[in-house]
């Protein structure tokens, strides 16, 4: 199944625009401030059901105007599907077109490599609600009990409860923090091997990731982190804050031995942010689903090589739609798309 | 100025109620002034008079029009059964189920910080009193299935076990006569986790 066609009115900067897409890579070439970027994330929103920057579906409304249309047409030779959604009503739905997903890469994606590990969390856990919709829930239940628990801490700090009050939460913040650590130990081992297949794309030996949490895993884990949990009480009540559980996780992303938050170019990092969203989108594939990639300013920052690797690497997904301010020589594109 | 003053009282005071919005409070006081006078007066002394004849049950702390509610008064209830809840239309929906038949106790609430309330604000001590008291052999806790509400429960288990009383949790589980194909990830989940022997 591919994108055929896409129709978008009032939709970011758009007030009508049509556009028609090829099986294979898509190039989108057009100046700064177009709209290329724009145009993905109204693909996306119709794949995903969400959009690429995290903001108010409602801001994606053109000025002015009191709802946006995207309108997709998906298909294959056998059957085709075709989608409306309506932004002014917000719908949220998980795979929009069956069997299809999209995996974005956006510029700002460099964080996942070189930002704090909150960056490096959202991604392991949206990758997580992707493959297991469910898992959301508990997110939301974990945050939950946090926000209590510390509501709790800063209460007895200030000496207007006694301790007890935090021990309540205790039970919850482990049995969903534990939940947690657990799934995302296991998509980590998962993410881990696919990183490290596609890394050869640059020509690195070997990618790894580490996983590092407060929470202890494995035999009378619980026994131990609740005892764990009753020896920092004082030093929690002192800071102010619950400080054991998934929310305080660092994942550390490797390439050949190297770690590449501290050692490693912005052209580096890029690279390998960029081989977080194709682990994600591999992930999807085994499952069994088709991905469509959407790739925006991907080819800025990479040597000719590396951009040559790029072109030749995307050919074996089922899609991409690419964006990129000049024609790009090392790609070959079958079809391009000048916009503005 | 949008209405009169007395209008805009009304139109305040309904925009108060839970549920109810600034469009559908002003839909209501329109129908208000309408209606037959009677009609609205009848409304008016119906509020008043259940604000004034209804009170907590002494034992269980649901509404009641006496000393004890309706549930606490039938002899025909099994006393040594007691189930816990939030609030007092959470028992119109246990009873709605017809599968009960002990007696009720409410907290008033869960515990959450956030909004300020701690174990001291709910009824808990009224509950273990009437454990001691009232030969109680089990309590099920029906709190909501929220964090807060399985907080609350974890910390009545806690209080409740060293008395030497049944205490017990309701599952959660899949809606009957739907689908599992329809049925929503989460609850399924947590329906297979909680799966039992047959």
């Amino acid at each position: 199944m591919i994108l055929k066609r896409i129709r978008i009115r009032n939709f970011r900067n758009y007030k009508e625009y049509t556009a028609s897409f090829s099986p294979g890579i898509n190039l989108i070439v057009g100046g700064n401030g177009v709209g290329k970027t724009n145009l993905l994330e109204a693909v996306f929103m119709t794949l995903e059901g969400k959009t690429l920057r995290a903001v108010d579906m409602a801001e994606t409304i053109r000025e002015g105007e009191a709802e946006a249309v995207i309108e997709a047409d998906y298909g294959n030779r056998l059957e085709s599907s075709s989608m409306v959604r309506i932004l002014s009503e917000g719908d949220t739905k998980k795979e929009l077109v069956k069997g299809l997903r999209g995996v974005a890469f956006i510029p700002e994606y460099l964080e996942l490599i070189k930002g704090g590990p909150e960056w490096r969390r959202r991604y392991l856990d949206e990758t997580l609600v992707g493959l297991k919709p469910a898992y959301k829930e508990t997110l939301r239940e974990y945050a939950r009990v946090l926000k209590q628990r510390n509501e709790a801490i800063r209460m007895v700090r200030k000496g207007i409860a006694d301790t007890e009050n935090i021990r309540f939460w205790n039970e919850l913040l482990l049995r969903k923090g534990m939940e947690i650590v657990e799934e995302r130990g296991e998509v980590l081992r998962r993410i881990e091997r696919v990183l490290d297949e596609e890394s050869r794309l640059w020509g690195w030996r070997s990618m790894k990731v580490g996983y590092f949490t407060s929470m202890i895993t494995g035999e009378d884990s619980w026994e131990r982190n609740r005892n764990k949990l009753g020896k920092i009480e004082e030093a929690e009540i002192r800071r102010g804050t619950t400080l054991m559980g998934p929310h305080r996780d660092e994942i550390v992303i490797y390439a050949d031995g190297r770690n590449l938050r501290r050692i490693a170019s912005q052209g580096e990092q890029k690279m390998a942010s960029m081989l977080c969203v194709f682990a994600k989108g591999k992930m999807y594939r085994e499952e069994g689903k088709e991905v469509i990639l959407l790739l925006d300013d991907c080819f800025t920052e990479l040597d000719g090589k590396n951009r040559r690797r790029l072109g030749e690497y995307i050919r074996g997904w089922d899609q991409v739609l690419a964006t990129s301010t000049d024609e790009v020589e090392e790609v070959k594109a079958d079809r391009l798309i000048m916009i503005g | 100025m949008l209405y009169t003053p007395a209008v805009a009282r009304l139109v305040e005071e309904l925009s108060k109620l839970p549920g109810v919005g600034p469009k559908t409070a002003q839909r209501l006081a329109f129908h208000l002034l309408k209606v037959p006078e009677e009609e609205a007066r009848s409304l008016a002394e119906a509020i008043l008079d259940a604000r004034e004849k209804v009170a907590y049950c002494r034992r269980c702390f649901n509404f009641a029009q006496e000393e004890l509610c309706e549930f606490c008064r039938d002899g025909r209830r099994d006393p040594s059964l007691v189930c816990v809840v939030e609030r007092p239309q959470d028992i119109v929906a246990v009873e709605k189920t017809g599968e009960f038949r002990g007696l009720y106790h409410v907290l008033g609430g869960a515990i959450s910080p956030i909004d300020g309330i701690g174990p001291e604000e709910l009824r808990i001590r009224e509950l273990l009193e009437r454990v001691r008291r009232e030969g109680i052999r089990e309590v099920i806790v029906a709190t909501n299935p929220r964090v807060e509400g399985e907080a609350t429960a974890m910390y009545l288990a806690n209080l409740l076990k060293p008395l030497g009383v049944r205490t017990t949790r309701i599952a959660s589980g899949l809606p009957v006569g739907g689908d599992l194909e329809y049925a929503d990830e989460v609850t399924l989940g947590r329906a297979l986790r909680g799966r039992l022997e047959i």
